[in-house]
């Protein structure tokens, strides 16, 4: 007959702390050990009744005290249903909860008050019931997951793998049927984590559960023929701790897990004769040896602390003692404490440190880091070589891929502004949403399009803007991104070379085209007109043009911008008409929304020559260039689009990502 | 005397002890409710329901009343709100009983072939379906309410619901039934409705993925390229490939990286590419790709796990254990990629049941 014997290693750091590197000389290791000769617990003993080797030296105890330490016991419950199973009426919510509340109310009944419980529960997942808690403190149990599928070792190797105060012993019990259909570790893994815990690890076997489903299986196929699941149709695995009835045999699994459970100092309960063990009785047994049991103290000495150490207890006055111990603890190697947070260069350069200042929000510093980066190709291929540095949010890289490509799409070398556009369209795949367009890529096509209109890349932005309108067929901006940038690419189209068609830029109809499906969105329709009319002035059409911007008079235009573009196209198209006065007043009235600005100065200068006014058009002329600092000018941003909103679209983006 | 036993079983569960939905109240009563907005009222009654014969029986007797009810004006509307209750009822009950395959008695010599009853859930479905169907041409939100059906009908974990008898040529024995009239073939319905949609096209191939692993691959392989299912495709195809060619499936589950951000489809193909990895012995590999699932998925169980149970076996219990502290730490935790693999668009399911229940209180 097997005695149980139990013995529990803790080590105790200087410092007392669970997760901290044991340290030579300073360590003091706790072992429980029990003692028993037949049934009964072996009482009175003293320090040099004990041999005790560490990885094969004799250490000296300091002390040997009657096993008092506080208990922690995580308990695991087997909730999981019958994967593959056939007819059945699956468990009522309200006895599932019923029967674990009394069967934790058993447990509790055996702790002490300076004991802890935690409940862990096998499903489909791992459930954490409640975690470590008093056992004066204990919650309710409300809800719970059952009737899925079995992730039993997961659940024993989350229990085993639980941190242990150095100062109490852990015990894990787990209650199960034995079956394991969905666990992504194997029975080694948890047999290998046994090992090395701290834990006293007991597993009961309820092979009877197991024998019913069975035996009702089998009864529905040969009388109902009902031999295939009417429900939940996956079972990805099929592990057993045991065979089926009669034998019960330990399967392969079976036996590593009680070969594990047995090197803990616990074991792998199944049923003897007709009994088969329970939870309780198998704790309570456990709990008792744990009343009886000595705790030895030593100081680690000659054997270097890091590694696996080898534990071996021995009792030699008398040779029917039976002293089992656990074989041994891991010691880890000191591992540095956590980094401090290291500073950010005063001048970015590198990806990585780029990315360490997008991090910490310092976006300003990005910006004009990247505004002075020597060579953004490089930052780009690194960004792309580098992969996704905020895994767990996607929409954090896809808004710095944007500032990154901001950088590039300005540049002067043909293939950075390359490299950028790959960047952008490799992201706006990344970030599609699988089932529909959300608010987060609607505002990063808004932010991709304002970032390449102001970088003038007119044709690449048409596909980009039709691609946004396919996506999002109801937006007003980029309905007018595609007119603008259509009119950008128009513009940017060698001079007499070849036809508008051969070169593949827009033609004149096509910015039409654009222009006049903007003007039919309201939302961006005073816009359009404005730039519309220019167009229209451009290809020497003044009159049409004139129609356009008297349509836009009168209308509230919140956008300053906007309100004095009018007016200065105003002064260009009447001017072009030779109604000098009238473009002289226009531009006066542009000058007036934007005070000082310098291409209403100029319209005016030209209204002077026009007029034979020389020496007034010369006067503003010096006005101009003496000048040291102006207002901004509207038409200096005139065909960077709607580049204006750029800065408002990034903080949107930054702010979605977060 | 198996007859007998049928009949006693049917009559058993006819007559069964569970508190019934039609004691409490009726499925026209539930209708008002959803109607109006009162969807957790709805639901909370059907989650605790055990006869969901008795709702499809209300449902096809007093549903075309109830639709009707307010004319032509309102019928639309009342037409979603019945067929997204009927998917809610589905989706309570398909837990508990999906289907029947039903093996025959031998006559002497013939064995006769094997005969498919389906149960409540997935009839559920086909009733609110045929409702749509009737409509020539689909409205949008029909589209939501098959994303919807689909959801339900990956959770099931039944592929024949979507396409057939995947078990055509297995005979009596492995499962082939006789009855093929029976078979609803969900996404024959569905197709032809909404051709561009692309995840119905992936359905074609995840439906087919345990039980005829060469055609799924076939329909995964035509989707590589696809922008919105394209990254999924292939982290299926390569997850699919894991034991017939290592080596092209790690490719395939590398690949996923620079497809999609989808955290589900990166998850899952670093998931297994760590797996393939720790089988290859390239244990330092697996690790990492370990990490980048939880990188992905902060706290999903099966990555954390494996990464858990990786780093206790190499000796580094300390951050095994504060992995696995974390994991159980978070409340609620987030949903595993890993256990839900076969209920594929199930996790759309909260998004695809607000947007069918704003439009019915649009």
């Amino acid at each position: 007959m097997t005695r149980p014997v139990l013995v529990a290693v803790v080590v105790v750091t200087s410092l007392l702390h669970a997760q901290q590197p044991f340290r030579t000389g300073a360590d003091a290791v706790v072992v429980d050990v029990s003692v028993r000769e037949g049934d009964t617990a072996v009482r009175g003993l003293t320090a040099d009744d004990f041999v005790l080797t560490d990885n094969g030296v004799r250490q000296r105890i300091d002390s040997v005290e009657a096993g008092t330490v506080p208990v922690d016991v995580t308990v695991v419950v087997d909730l999981s249903g019958q994967p593959g199973g056939t007819w059945s009426t699956p468990p009522r919510r309200a006895a599932v909860v019923s029967e674990l509340r009394d069967e934790v109310a058993d447990v509790l009944k055996i702790l002490r008050r300076e004991d802890r419980i935690r409940l862990l529960a096998v499903d489909t997942s791992v459930q954490q019931i409640f975690p470590m808690t008093s056992v004066t403190e204990v919650p309710p149990i409300e809800r719970v997951e059952f009737d899925g599928m079995s992730s039993l070792y997961d659940t024993l190797a989350a229990a085993l793998l639980q941190p242990v105060e150095p100062s109490r012993r852990h015990v894990v019990l787990a209650r199960t049927k034995g079956v394991d259909t969905l666990s992504v570790v194997n029975a080694g893994a948890v047999a290998s984590v046994a090992q090395q815990s701290d834990a006293l690890f007991h597993v009961v076997l309820m092979e009877s559960a197991g024998d019913t489903a069975d035996a009702v299986k089998m009864f529905q196929c040969q009388f109902i023929g009902l031999c295939l699941p009417t429900r939940r149709f996956w079972v990805p695995q099929h592990r057993r701790l045991v065979t089926g009835r009669p034998a019960h045999d330990l399967t392969p699994d079976g036996q590593m897990l009680a070969r594990a459970a047995d090197e803990t100092g616990g074991a792998l309960h199944k049923t003897k004769v007709l009994f088969e063990p329970t939870l309780t009785g198998t704790f309570k047994k456990a709990f008792e040896d744990f009343r009886s049991s000595y705790v030895l103290r030593y100081t680690l000495q000659d054997v270097a602390a890091p590694g696996w150490h080898r534990i071996e207890v021995r009792v030699p006055k008398s040779k029917k003692y039976v002293v089992r111990s656990r074989r041994g603890y891991l010691v880890e190697p000191a591992t540095s404490s956590a980094a401090t947070p290291t500073p950010l260069p005063a001048t970015l350069e590198r990806l990585e440190d780029f990315v360490t200042a997008y991090d910490r929000r310092a976006f300003r510093d990005v910006v004009v880091g990247l505004r002075g980066a020597k060579s953004p190709i490089d930052l780009i291929d690194d960004f792309e070589k580098g992969g996704n540095p905020w895994p767990a949010n996607p929409k954090i890289e896809a808004a710095f891929a944007l500032e990154l490509a901001e950088a590039g799409l300005f540049s002067t070398n043909a293939s950075t502004r390359e490299a950028a556009r790959k960047l952008l369209d490799r992201t706006t795949r990344l970030i599609r949403h699988p089932l529909e367009p959300d608010t987060f890529e609607r505002y990063w096509y808004f932010a991709v399009l304002t970032t390449m209109e102001g970088a003038m890349q007119g044709r690449e932005t048409v596909r980009v803007a039709k691609q946004a309108m396919d996506r999002y067929p109801d937006e007003p901006r980029f309905v007018l991104s595609r007119a603008i940038a259509s009119d950008q690419a128009h513009a940017s189209r060698p001079p007499s070379r070849s036809t508008e068609r051969e070169t593949g830029l827009p033609d004149a109809l096509d910015v039409e085209t654009a222009y006049e499906a903007a003007l039919k969105v309201p939302d961006v329709a005073p816009e359009a007109r404005i730039r519309y009319a220019y167009f229209l002035h451009r290809t020497n059409r003044p009159t049409a043009a004139l129609q356009h911007l008297a349509a836009v008079e009168g209308q509230h235009l919140n956008d300053v911008d906007l309100r004095y573009l009018r007016q200065l196209f105003l002064g260009h198209v009447l001017l072009h008409l030779r109604r000098v006065d009238e473009a002289t007043a226009a531009y006066k009235e542009a000058q007036a929304i934007v005070p000082g600005s310098q291409s209403s100065a100029v319209g005016i200068m030209n209204t002077l020559i026009m007029k034979g006014d020389r020496e007034g058009a010369e006067a503003i002329a010096e006005a101009i260039q003496g000048e040291a600092t102006r207002p901004l000018d509207p038409w200096w941003s005139y065909w960077q689009g709607q580049y204006r909103f750029h800065p408002q679209a990034m903080a949107r983006m930054r702010e979605l990502s977060r | 005397m198996r007859r007998l036993l049928l009949a006693c079983l049917v009559a058993g569960i006819a007559a069964g002890g569970h508190s019934t939905i039609a004691r409490s109240t009726s499925v026209q009563t539930l209708l008002d409710d959803y109607h109006a907005g009162r969807f957790a009222r709805a639901v909370d009654q059907l989650s605790q329901t055990a006869d969901f014969d008795d709702i499809l029986q209300q449902l096809r007797r007093d549903g075309p009343r109830w639709i009707d009810a307010e004319g032509a004006a309102g019928r639309a509307k009342r037409e979603l709100t019945a067929a997204t209750f009927a998917l809610e009822a589905a989706r309570a009950g398909e837990w508990q009983e999906w289907k029947w395959i039903q093996r025959q008695p031998r006559m002497e010599e013939y064995q006769p072939p094997n005969l498919l009853y389906w149960r409540a859930p997935p009839l559920l479905i086909e009733w609110g379906c045929e409702l749509f169907r009737r409509d020539a041409t689909p409205r949008p939100i029909e589209r939501w309410w098959q994303l919807g059906a689909l959801a339900v009908a990956y959770r099931s974990e039944d592929p024949q619901f979507l396409v057939g008898d995947t078990n055509r040529g297995e005979g009596v024995f492995g499962g082939e039934i006789g009855n093929e009239k029976s078979e609803i073939k969900h996404l024959d319905h569905v197709r032809p409705r909404f051709p561009e949609e692309m995840r119905f096209v992936l359905a074609e191939g995840i439906a087919r993925d345990r039980d005829l692993p060469d055609d799924a691959a076939t329909a995964y392989e035509a989707l590589e390229r696809d922008p919105a299912v394209g990254g999924e495709a292939v982290m299926r195809l390569g997850a699919l490939l894991r034991r017939r060619n290592p080596a092209a499936a790690h490719d395939l589950l590398e690949r996923v990286d620079t497809m999609t951000r989808d955290p589900y489809v990166v998850y899952l193909a670093r998931f297994f590419r760590g797996q393939l990895l720790q089988q290859q012995g390239r244990v330092k590999d697996a690790e990492a790709a370990y990490r980048g699932a939880v990188a992905a998925v902060p706290h999903a169980q099966s990555a954390t796990l494996a990464l858990a149970a990786l780093l206790a076996g190499d000796g580094r219990r300390a951050e095994a254990q504060r992995l696995v502290q974390q994991m159980l730490a978070v409340s609620p935790p987030p949903r595993d990629p890993w256990r839900g693999f076969v209920h594929a668009d199930d996790r759309f399911w909260p998004q695809i049941v607000a947007r069918l229940r704003a439009e019915i209180l649009r």
